[in-house]
């Protein structure tokens, strides 16, 4: 239901995203294909450190599971974004109120210096994908604008 | 005032034309000749040609009958790989230009009317081999660099450039000027070399002419932001391409004479070493942005740049893996290194130019400069850090001898 509630980190906050980008492929076509493995990271949540695996292929987000910090390395990411929970807690409510995240709320800007959040990887060049399809990325985030979300 | 009396030259200059110039035959006498020409008469015969007429299965045809289907991105080159009978090229050396993975060479021809047919230097058979040329996953990348080319007219809302104060307007005015300047030179370093690329290697092309597409609409495209926000292009970066034009030049050898040339360090100057650089940058750029539409510039160019350092990567990572001497050729590239890092740290990282506009951009203003040039401070160890850990990738380590300084030198 488009107004039910989504706790915020969850498989389900994450997988109404993905929902939302495979609706709009026309949206995502102009931004250009996707491929990637990419793990959301947000640490210090009630709960502890929370990992969510995130499949994009073509136009679409394929798949998403919640993954245990051992699971991350099987699951063989190019990619992982991490910050702490406040931090996304703030970037997920300045996306709600402005509609998409305003200058100092954009992934890139927020990763830019390696705090609050930071993008890494085992290799750089698999790193690299994360800035080659950067508009893809902040797109599926600022999805986030039509979830209505709960944080816990 | 002086006269403005034409004086003779004190020099002889030489004529231009030293010959005379051949008689022409009477156009009566070419229009004959062309009439009995025997294509001429075949065609006026109402007689189809050898493309028509060999066999498409065992005669010149090449994969009759195949029916390549869109994938999940559409007709890609994936796609007719899926079921051409060549996806990939090979390493045998090529006979002609057109002729390659995809068309079959004539049977009737010989070796050595080929050879005079399709010379091997300047021309595109002096790259044929796979480790001078070939990148994994070269489809996808080739796709990608398609498919995320900026569409101006499409992603581009020029009503929504938001009126900025003079100093940040002078700022990014200044970032693009450096911008079109980083990419004409990139643009003009790397294109003469598409033309020595073997036709069988068609992702390749195809991927050397999008990078050359996206400097060159860069360029027109952040001329045009400069010029309809009320500001106007900036001055020019002296040194921008220190230890560029040179390695690439000496790569090049002036693209003359028959003698082997060296695409690796052209590809480790553009697009690992200096895409890297632009990279980074154009990131800060996107963070100090103040404009939705100026931050949508800058991210493109984050992609466009991002993109190129992948080829770079890919491309040295398979020439080393293949090359037939890989100490060699990692020596070569070791050296061209030692020589661009730190003509590259002094002229491209370190210019007032470059950097002062990306402080006044992060800073909010002229005034709030100090602000910038701390974020700028606190990003610097990324620029090393990023390259180093590429180069690593790529089994091309250079953590003991890298010159780029890894903490900023203010």
């Amino acid at each position: 239901m488009a107004n039910q509630k989504v706790e915020f980190p969850s498989t389900q906050w994450f997988q109404a995203l993905a929902a939302r980008m495979n609706e709009q492929r026309a949206k995502y076509q102009n931004f250009g294909f996707v491929t990637a493995r990419a793990v959301f990271r947000v640490t210090a949540t009630a709960a502890g450190n929370r990992n969510f695996g995130l499949v994009f292929d073509g136009f679409e987000c394929l798949e998403v599971r919640e993954l245990t910090d051992g699971e991350i390395a099987q699951f063989d990411p190019d990619w992982t974004m991490e910050g702490d929970y406040a931090t996304w807690k703030e970037m997920v409510q300045n996306i709600k109120a402005h509609g998409e995240a305003d200058p100092d709320h954009t992934l890139n800007r927020l990763c830019l210096l390696g705090h609050p959040f930071r993008v890494h990887g085992e290799d750089q060049t698999r790193v690299d994908v994360f800035y080659r399809q950067l508009f893809s990325f902040q797109a599926f985030i600022d999805e986030s604008a039509a979830v209505e979300t709960s944080f816990a | 005032m002086a006269s403005l009396k034409r004086l003779p030259s004190p020099f002889t200059l030489p004529p231009t034309r030293r010959h005379e110039p051949l008689p022409l035959p009477p156009p009566e006498e070419v229009k004959k000749k062309l009439y009995d020409h025997p294509e001429a008469q075949r065609i006026r015969s109402g007689q189809l040609g050898e493309w028509f007429t060999t066999p498409l299965v065992g005669g010149e045809w090449t994969e009759w009958g195949k029916q390549a289907r869109p994938d999940r991105i559409g007709m890609t080159f994936m796609a007719v790989n899926r079921v051409s009978a060549n996806p990939e090229p090979t390493n045998a050396p090529a006979r002609r230009l057109m002729h390659s993975r995809y068309i079959k060479t004539h049977h009737a021809i010989p070796p050595e009317m080929e050879e005079k047919i399709a010379p091997k230097y300047g021309t595109a058979r002096e790259m044929d081999r796979r480790d001078q040329v070939w990148i994994e996953h070269a489809a996808e990348l080739t796709e990608e660099a398609l498919d995320r080319q900026m569409r101006p007219a499409r992603q581009l809302r020029w009503e929504e450039m938001t009126p900025l104060a003079e100093d940040l307007e002078r700022a990014f005015d200044q970032f693009a000027t450096y911008l079109i300047q980083a990419m004409f030179l990139c643009s003009d370093a790397s294109g003469p070399w598409n033309g020595l690329i073997h036709y069988g290697f068609a992702e390749i092309k195809s991927y050397l002419a999008y990078e050359l597409f996206d400097y060159n609409l860069m360029c027109g495209l952040l001329r045009k932001r400069v010029m309809a926000n009320g500001g106007g292009m900036g001055v020019q970066v002296d040194g921008l391409g220190a230890g560029i034009v040179e390695i690439c030049n000496e790569a090049s050898r002036g693209f003359v004479g028959e003698v082997e040339r060296e695409f690796p360090s052209v590809v480790f100057a553009i697009d690992v070493l200096f895409n890297g650089l632009l990279l980074e940058m154009a990131r800060l750029a996107a963070a100090g942005a103040r404009s939705r539409f100026d931050r949508h510039l800058m991210t493109q160019v984050v992609q466009d740049c991002a993109r190129h350092v992948a080829f770079g990567c890919r491309r040295l990572s398979f020439y080393l893996r293949h090359c037939p001497d890989r100490e060699e050729a990692a020596v070569k590239l070791h050296l061209a290194a030692d020589r661009l890092e730190p003509l590259q740290a002094e002229h491209h990282l370190l210019n007032p130019k470059v950097l002062e506009p990306l402080a006044v951009m992060l800073g909010g203003g002229a005034g709030a400069i100090a602000g910038g040039v701390r974020i700028l401070r606190e990003f610097w160890p990324q620029f090393a850090a990023s390259y180093l850990a590429r180069l690593d990738s790529i089994g091309l380590g250079r953590r003991d001898r890298c010159l780029l300084p890894a903490q900023p030198p203010f």
